[in-house]
């Protein structure tokens, strides 16, 4: 099936994209499968054919039409990532599905808004299932985009939340990677922290290169020696395992609180010396109640064999409301699906969620929790095989987590 | 003799400014439209570097910077039109993109044209690292990590053109690659051309001469920056996005890349590899994720038994051509070609396998490997021969062909 | 103080291991003119021949097995690609190397994919060495040092010490004459090209687990390797020795160093509106100018000493 339609984008005489046959919604995974975060995005691949299937199986889509799923590879460049949308307009795709790297989403985003406009029979929807910067949703917010993760400032609220308890803190480091999200998450910091914990010292502030960096030491070498009790970090991918291996290596005793350290390799990278120490704060993991933890056993039967666990719950969301969204308007066409999923509210496995009308952000639960051995406590799973999983310590309600946006659709 | 030849030039240039206007017609459709688009922009980009290496004899490593460069400044401008800083049409937005060009190379060029050779590989790989790696810390010219993005409908129509549909857009690079490729063809029929060419050949007798080697390399550089310019400024607004990506080492090895294949001895010869390299990279990189080993294999293959490229294997027959015994080499091509067809079909059955584990569906793995390698070793064989063939044609034939090229 | 100390010693084994890297380059280059721009590939291949052998065999067997594997791809690679460019020039040669290293990258996304492979530092010397005030200090880095240094002294010792050293070392000036005496100089200078690669490999071999394993990483240390050859001289060991300690430092003392030129105006009593229009370009520190230190370095020494610091040759 796939041949047919590579070989019919790739044949030059054709007068219009094919591939987009009326029994099929055509998704256009456009993400980093090559580079430093090609495991990510493989991850994410990986939980996306998951939720398709399941869809697929279900068949309850109107017309008996069927999800399919095209990866497209942006090397997680911008400019690279406007060329394989390109393609995948080719291909005929209706929904594009990207989140790792807000500078790409905020590209495609635009490209996707001006597509629609100067080529209004061909609707395309942008479905963020992981590019956390606020603007997004804010000054760079497009009708076509719809985010279904919770946003740099939204988690940074839950997460100084749960520091501002922790009286024995009282110095913390920042570092992230130096784009649009780690400034975002970086200044959120700042003012959060100094609103609810004003004699709280930022004691460093650093920005490196994102997905450069092979070797964390000096800047490890910097927080022992700033004398730092705590890390705070939206670094993702590669970028956070290094700097939790190189840690770890010079034994630097300090708490973490991070966005993404659930997510592949971190567990196995932090292991035992992470056991109380590593924080995160997620819109899912698999320890937040029985179905998650049945969601969680899914991912792993499908995929005996690969390295990681489940975690991007965001993409299971998206494709459940996607479905839902296509049910009730009753066609595949993005832009009257795209109308029914605002103000759509869906009842997802860790709590009830709705997407917001006037800036396509989802509201939902956010929860900060920390690294445990599940020996003992019998209600939990582990990741990785490494006998340690995630404990919730707080659970932020979605109606909580709503900021304040300056987004103005046309 | 002097009529003949502009008359026969003249019909070449005009045939190929028709078939530029024609092409859209011929294969239409969205995707068609970018390649040929993203052809346009190759085509400037390999030929402005060909002005370098294949007319001067620099071998450089970072030409990208200026085709970045020029992109960035024109995506500034653009940006500057929208918002009402000052106004210029789009349509000579990439005389902005190749003034930035020819800028950067007159400072850049001036300090990195003393020496030839691999210094100068040196010195150009430097400053392509040295730019990329200040992208970060400009973010106000580089734009960070997300580049600076642009409308390339900004400003608003202008003669009814508004550059919001891609047709528009491939005219217009259309426009400017005929333009740029008259402007750089012209430029070799010049003294300047000439005594570039004497440089690269024998510098130190083109000083004795009379000639300041420094001088002619440093002319040539600034020109190479401003046509790279130019194509740099269309990308921009064929993308209406630009990242420090382009100036790096990836877009300035592919550049290299181009040339070579296509054959650095004649004019015409980037033209070929521009087309081929850009062509088979959007086309093939549907089918194959094994892409860019083809290229580099192909690469490999070219450096190894004809250094001049594609356009050398084609100059070649000029004589054979004009003494009219082509159809002496007919049959040893045809048993090479039917060799070299099993050979390939093999050794891409084996890549393939490689990358996809199965191939043929309802066939087990084993027999598919066998019969890839069996393809590879009978198609060696018989290719071993075939050339050997070849070589034999050729060397009867070469006396004979002594009085025609 | 701390700080200072940690960091000297990682820029150390740091620069110990860019000086295992740039020293075959540079023998390569003395030897045949050849500036092997596929160096960082076989830096790579060294690094995936380790992971791949030690899945079998473990890591020690694996540390002396990868090199010379990689040590005969480069025979390989000399044979039957080098010498038969060499009579098109050194023009070509280059041209040559730069495609090897693109096919040797996409050699290495057929067999082991793109994404990152989990080398890892093996359980023998997973411990901590020592601890330096507070910080730790791992024994992997400390072993890496122990094996550059060891190889240093080795080739020096080969070069200047055994028969085949002196026949090396005369193959590098004069050439004919040596052959002309009856040695197989072709022969020479593919070992030596096997050799220099073999280095490289074993430089992957000790770095690909520290660093990350992943078809990027000829890329990203590719340049660098040049920056150190280049400045330290091309065709001198000695050179490349003090360049590769001087470029290490550079590249991680840096990100310590959170200056910039509003910092010493400070210092000496100027101070700087941060509403002027300068004060975005005047605030860049140190640490975010550290990646473009090494070029910047690099392009001054070609233009004001093409030689290098100690450099024999120009071109």
């Amino acid at each position: 099936m796939r041949l047919v339609s590579l070989l019919c984008v790739g044949l030059l005489s054709l007068q219009v994209s094919c591939g987009q046959t009326n029994k099929e919604v055509v998704i256009g995974f456009v993400e980093g499968l090559s580079g430093p975060f090609a495991n990510i995005g493989e991850v994410a691949l990986r939980h996306l054919h998951l939720e398709v299937d399941a869809v697929n199986r279900r068949g309850n889509l109107p017309d008996g039409i069927r999800m399919k799923v095209i990866p497209f590879d942006n090397k997680t460049n911008p400019q690279e990532a406007l060329l394989v949308f390109r393609s995948a307009l080719d291909a005929g795709v209706d929904y594009v599905f990207q989140g790792n790297s807000s500078s790409v989403a905020i590209a495609l985003s635009g490209a996707i808004a001006k597509h629609n406009r100067r080529n209004p029979e061909h609707p395309v929807l942008f479905m963020n299932y992981a590019a956390l910067d606020p603007a997004l949703t804010n000054e760079h917010c497009e009708k076509s985009h719809f985010r279904f993760d919770a946003d740099v400032n939204m988690k940074m609220a839950a997460l100084t939340e749960y520091i501002a308890v922790r009286k024995d803190i009282d110095s913390v480091y920042l570092i992230n990677q130096d784009y649009s999200y780690g400034h975002a998450v970086s200044a959120a910091a700042r003012s959060m922290l100094e609103v609810k914990r004003p004699n709280l010292r930022i004691v460093g502030d650093d920005l490196h290169p994102i997905g450069r960096v092979k070797d964390f030491s000096p800047y490890i070498a910097k927080i022992k020696a700033s004398g730092a009790q705590a890390i705070v970090t939206g670094n993702w991918g590669s970028d956070l395992t290094l700097l939790i291996k190189s840690a770890r290596q010079m034994g630097v005793d300090v708490d973490f609180f991070t966005f993404n350290v659930g997510m592949t390799g971190g567990v196995t990278t932090i292991g035992e010396s992470g056991v109380e120490r590593v924080h995160q704060v997620t819109n899912w993991h698999a320890n937040i109640n029985e179905a998650t933890q049945e969601n969680a056993k899914l991912y792993r039967v499908k995929y005996p064999d690969v390295f990681e666990d489940a975690y991007y719950g965001s993409i299971r969301r998206a494709v459940r409301m996607l479905e839902k969204a296509m049910i009730e308007s009753g066609t595949h066409n993005p832009e009257v699906v795209g109308r029914a999923l605002r103000d759509m509210e869906f009842a997802d496995d860790a709590g009830l969620v709705s997407m917001r009308a006037d800036n396509h952000q989802l509201l939902l639960p956010l929860f900060v929790s920390k690294l445990v051995k599940i020996a003992g406590k019998n209600d939990l799973v582990d990741i990785e095989h490494t006998g340690l999983g995630f404990e919730t310590l707080a659970e932020i309600p979605a109606e909580k987590t709503r900021m304040t946006t300056t987004c103005q659709f046309e | 003799m002097e009529r003949a030849f502009n008359k026969s030039r003249l019909i070449l240039w005009s045939s190929v400014a028709l078939l530029f206007v024609l092409l859209p017609f011929v294969f239409p459709g969205g995707f068609a439209l970018s390649i040929l688009s993203q052809l346009g922009i190759a085509i400037i980009f390999a030929l402005s570097y060909n002005m370098l290496l294949g007319q001067t004899g620099l071998l450089s490593f970072g030409h990208a910077v200026y085709f970045g460069l020029g992109a960035f400044v024109t995506a500034h401008a653009i940006n500057f039109v929208e918002s009402g800083v000052f106004g210029l049409p789009i349509s000579f937005m990439p005389l902005v993109g190749g003034l930035a060009g020819l800028v950067f190379s007159l400072i850049l060029g001036f300090v990195t044209t003393r020496r030839p050779g691999t210094p100068f590989a040196m010195i150009s790989l430097g400053i392509a690292e040295m730019v990329a790696a200040s992208a970060l810390m400009f973010t106000t010219f580089f734009g960070g990590e997300g580049g600076i993005v642009t409308n390339r409908t900004a400003g608003g129509a202008v003669w009814g053109i508004s550059y919001g549909p891609q047709v528009q857009v491939y005219y217009l690079i259309a426009v400017w690659c005929f333009i740029s490729m008259a402007l750089m063809f012209v430029i070799t029929r010049t003294p300047l051309g000439r005594i570039a060419n004497a440089v690269r050949d024998n510098p130190e007798r083109t000083q004795f001469v009379g000639y300041n080697p420094t001088r002619v390399r440093w002319i040539m550089m600034s020109l190479a920056g401003f046509f790279a310019g130019i194509g740099g400024a269309l990308t921009t607004i064929n993308y209406e996005i630009i990242t420090a990506e382009s100036l790096g080492l990836m877009a300035s090895g592919n550049v290299v890349l181009m040339a070579f294949i296509g054959g650095i001895g004649q004019f015409w010869g980037p033209i070929i590899g521009a087309v081929l390299v850009t062509f088979l990279q959007s086309f093939l990189s549907n089918f194959t994720q094994a892409w860019l080993l083809y290229f580099g294999l192909l690469f490999l293959l070219i450096i190894l038994f004809s250094p001049g490229g594609i356009s050398s294997i084609i100059t070649i027959h000029a004589p054979v051509w004009r003494a009219g015994v082509m159809k002496r080499l007919l049959p040893s091509y045809m048993f090479a070609l039917w060799a070299g067809f099993v050979t390939l079909v093999g050794i891409i059955g084996v890549i393939e396998l490689l990358y996809r584990g199965t191939l043929v569906v309802g066939v087990h793995v084993a027999v598919t490997w066998v019969f890839a390698g069996l393809l590879v070793l009978v198609g060696a064989f018989f290719l071993r021969r075939a050339i050997r063939a070849v070589a034999q044609v050729w060397a009867d034939l070469t006396p004979e062909l002594a009085r025609w090229s | 103080m701390e700080f200072f100390l940690i960091t000297l010693l990682n820029s150390l084994s740091y620069g110990l291991l860019l000086f295992m890297l740039s020293s075959g380059l540079t023998l390569i280059f003395s030897m045949m003119g050849v500036l092997n721009f596929a160096h960082a590939s076989f830096y790579m291949l060294g690094a995936y021949f380790a992971y791949q052998t030690g899945l079998v065999f473990g890591f020690w067997p694996a540390l002396f097995l990868a090199p010379i594997l990689v040590g005969v791809v480069g025979a390989i690679t000399e044979r039957y690609g080098l010498r038969k460019v060499h009579k098109f020039g050194h023009v070509a040669e280059l041209l040559f190397t730069f495609g090897l290293a693109y096919v040797i990258e996409e050699v290495v996304h057929l067999i082991w994919g793109r994404a990152p492979v989990d080398y890892r530092i093996p359980e023998s010397l997973n411990f901590t060495l020592f601890t330096l005030f507070n910080t730790q200090y791992p024994a992997y880095r400390a072993f890496m040092m122990l094996v550059s240094v060891g190889m240093l002294v080795s080739l020096y010792l080969v070069l200047t010490k055994t028969r085949i050293g002196l026949i090396v070392q005369a193959s590098l000036t004069h050439p004919e004459m040596v052959q002309a005496l009856g040695h197989n100089v072709p022969r020479v200078f593919m070992l030596v090209f096997a050799g220099g690669c073999a280095l490289a490999g074993l430089a992957g071999v000790l770095g690909g687990n520290l660093f990350i394993t992943e078809p990027g990483m000829a890329f990203s240390v590719g340049s660098i390797v040049f920056v150190v050859v280049v400045v330290g001289g091309m065709g001198s060991l000695v050179g490349a020795f003090i360049a590769s300690l001087l470029i290490g430092s550079i590249q991680t003392f840096s990100v310590g160093f959170d200056y910039s030129f509003i910092d010493l105006m400070a210092a000496l009593g100027v101070i700087i509106d941060s509403n002027s229009s300068w004060y975005a370009g005047l605030s860049i520190t140190i640490s975010q100018t550290a990646p473009v230190l090494p070029y910047l370095l690099m392009v001054l020494m070609l233009i004001v000493r093409p030689r290098g610091l100690m450099g024999t040759r120009e071109t």
